[in-house]
């Protein structure tokens, strides 16, 4: 029997706000020491779904304004880097 | 979703599609092996290479997409470790350095951990070679230190030695005048060290 198109979709309904999730638990492991974005996003894109840059800046974007993430960029590298805030550890804690 | 209650289960999919291929017996050798194989796949050895090694193993001889999909998996899992893991051995590195003798500023070793996390992160080295080149750095630089105390200890051996003499023959001196047997012998090393003197100033050049 084949699947109905509503049994192919994707378990969580909010795409967005599972890439936001999946930053976060990336991130999380990294402590107090900054990732950078481009490790960030080859990270993302050894699993499913796959993200785009646009949708990760988007993403990281959203998370900075709700001040779960904290960036800068790197005096030397130039490379602009992410770390959680501590309220983004706690809420990355289940994850 | 809402974020700050997230769903039950993964946050992703697996990197491989649902029809891997099943029971690769490539998934059940030991992790030194799957290592071991790993680094031959990475380097691009030829597949006979591989197979002789394998059979070496006890493992039965795979298929190529057995190859591909171990490859695949090995892959992922070593990065995820690695990112989960390069905090932990960027303070590692840094509590070694901080506890070495001499003196790091807070700064020092604060850029030095995000450093070594970058590049553990970023997979552009292995945590142990970090470990390792750190700890090469710090014996040269305590031999360097050793040295530099030997040294130290070999000038202020000198000085007190020409102290000591400079003492002994001030005291000599002092002496002279009332000891004619020292005045004799310090006239008789006078005209000795003089006729030498002459001696070097008749040898033709």
């Amino acid at each position: 029997m084949k699947p109905t198109p509503a049994e192919t979709e994707a378990p969580y309904p909010d795409p967005e706000a599972l890439l936001q999730a999946r930053v976060l638990k990336i991130l999380k492991p990294c402590l107090s020491y900054w990732l950078d974005e481009q490790t960030l996003y080859l990270t993302l894109n050894l699993s499913r779904p796959a993200v785009t840059r646009l949708r990760l800046e988007t993403a990281l974007r959203e998370l900075r304004d709700k001040a779960y993430l904290d960036f800068r960029v790197d005096p030397l590298s130039r490379l602009t880097e992410w770390r959680l805030t501590p309220s983004g550890h706690a809420l990355a804690q289940p994850l | 979703m809402n974020l700050e209650n997230p769903p039950p289960g993964p946050l992703e999919e697996p990197l491989l599609p649902s029809d891997s291929p099943p029971a690769n017996p490539l998934l059940s050798l030991s992790e030194a092996q799957k290592e071991d194989l790993f680094v031959y796949l990475r380097e691009g050895a030829d597949d006979e290479v591989i197979f002789e090694h394998l059979a070496e193993y006890g493992c039965p001889r795979p298929t190529r997409r057995q190859l591909d999909h171990f490859f695949k998996l090995h892959a992922q899992e070593r990065w995820t470790k690695r990112i989960d893991r390069a905090a932990q051995e960027a303070d590692a590195l840094v509590t070694l350095v901080g506890r070495s003798p001499g003196h790091f500023s807070d700064a020092i070793l604060a850029a030095l951990g995000q450093e070594a996390f970058r590049q553990i992160a970023g997979g552009k080295v292995e945590a142990g070679a970090l470990a390792k080149y750190t700890s090469l750095f710090l014996r040269a630089k305590e031999q360097n230190r050793a040295e530099r105390a030997l040294d130290l200890q070999n000038k202020r051996l000198l000085l007190a030695r020409r102290n000591a003499t400079e003492k002994a023959l001030d005291a000599f001196a002092r002496e002279l005048p009332q000891n004619p047997a020292a005045l004799e012998a310090f006239q008789n090393l006078k005209n000795q060290l003089l006729d030498q003197t002459e001696h070097l100033e008749e040898e033709p050049s």
